[in-house]
């Protein structure tokens, strides 16, 4: 308890449902976005007349291969920016370095381009006792939440 | 026996017993007639309180009868006179002539108020707005909150870690 007699916020690590819930978020953001443009883009390719067929592979190709990479990006300027995404703000998570301080260009960099490209990795949330995913591990970072409790 | 003067003395004393005989006698006599008579008027007198009482329960439930029968039947007349169809026409008219126009009126006035001066508004809209985004924000970082609460539980069990220490997140770097 504070002085002021109101309960302090105390920081947790961040459980997998918490961030399981955030990173929908921001994929649904994301993938909404990308498929908004990739419409967009194969639009104009037909009016200027492209071949339809070869039109929807070359998106479906860079629809696949870009937008783990445009996920990643997305989150690591807002790591960057904000230390947290739209969807971590929803549910009230931040990420830090190891050492509580916000994370730099580098980390969030490279923590967003393993989070798009191996998503798998955050199983590791389940097994670990800081609930550090892999890209956690490699960029030396940390998701907190604050409890009201 | 005695001669002379004794045998008087002996006839008086006999006497006096023999009025104290009679005395008691009579006083016997006396009482069981009391007893009698006071016995006969306390049963009297029950009988008539017991009358009493039932007469004024049969007057106090007729009234109460009397009481439910004539709400009833008020109720049926203003049932009656407020679903009759000349009550119908009757309010309707006053509805047309009177509230319509007078609502209308209210309106337009606070719809020209509020126009005038959106200001007055708009804190409360915004403050209903702000209420009802944290509310579900709350909702959603709770429900949250408590399933990391239970998956944790459900790890901790299936890795049999229970006994190590739960590892503290790094403070504010001031």
């Amino acid at each position: 308890m504070s002085d002021t007699g109101l309960a302090r916020p105390v920081k947790v690590y961040a459980g997998p449902v918490s961030r399981l819930i955030a990173y929908v978020i921001d994929a649904l953001i994301v993938t909404g976005f990308g498929t908004a443009a990739i419409a967009v883009l194969a639009l104009v390719g037909e009016l200027a007349g492209f071949l339809v067929r070869e039109t929807q592979t070359l998106l479906a190709t860079t629809f696949a291969l870009a937008l783990p990479a445009v996920f990643g990006v997305y989150c690591a300027v807002f790591w960057l920016l904000a230390g947290r995404t739209p969807g971590m703000a929803l549910l009230g998570l931040r990420v830090v370095t190891a050492g509580g301080r916000p994370v730099g260009w580098l980390a969030a960099l490279v923590r967003g381009l393993v989070l798009g490209y191996f998503p798998i990795g955050a199983a590791w949330i389940l097994v670990d006792r800081r609930h550090q995913a892999i890209h956690d591990k490699i960029a030396r970072t940390a998701v907190l939440r604050l409890s009201p409790e | 026996m005695a001669d002379g003067l004794g045998k008087w003395r002996d006839a008086a004393l006999g006497a006096v017993f023999q009025a104290q005989d009679a005395t008691v006698r009579i006083l016997v006599e006396v009482r069981e007639a009391g007893a009698g008579a006071a016995g006969r008027l306390s049963a009297n007198v029950n009988g008539l309180a017991g009358r009493g009482a039932t007469e004024r329960e049969q007057a106090s439930a007729e009234l109460l009868g009397r009481t439910a029968r004539a709400k009833a039947a008020f109720d049926a007349a203003v049932m009656a006179v407020a679903t009759s169809e000349l009550a119908d026409r009757v309010v309707d008219a006053q509805l047309e002539r009177v509230l319509r126009p007078l609502v209308r009126t209210i309106l337009d006035d606070v719809l020209a108020l509020l126009a005038e001066e959106p200001e007055r508004i708009q804190p409360l809209v915004r403050g209903q707005r702000d209420t009802m985004v944290d509310e579900l924000v709350g909702r959603i970082r709770n429900g949250a909150a408590a399933g990391d609460t239970a998956v944790d539980r459900v790890t901790t069990r299936v890795l049999r870690r229970g006994g190590d220490p739960v590892p503290v997140p790094p403070a504010d770097p001031r």
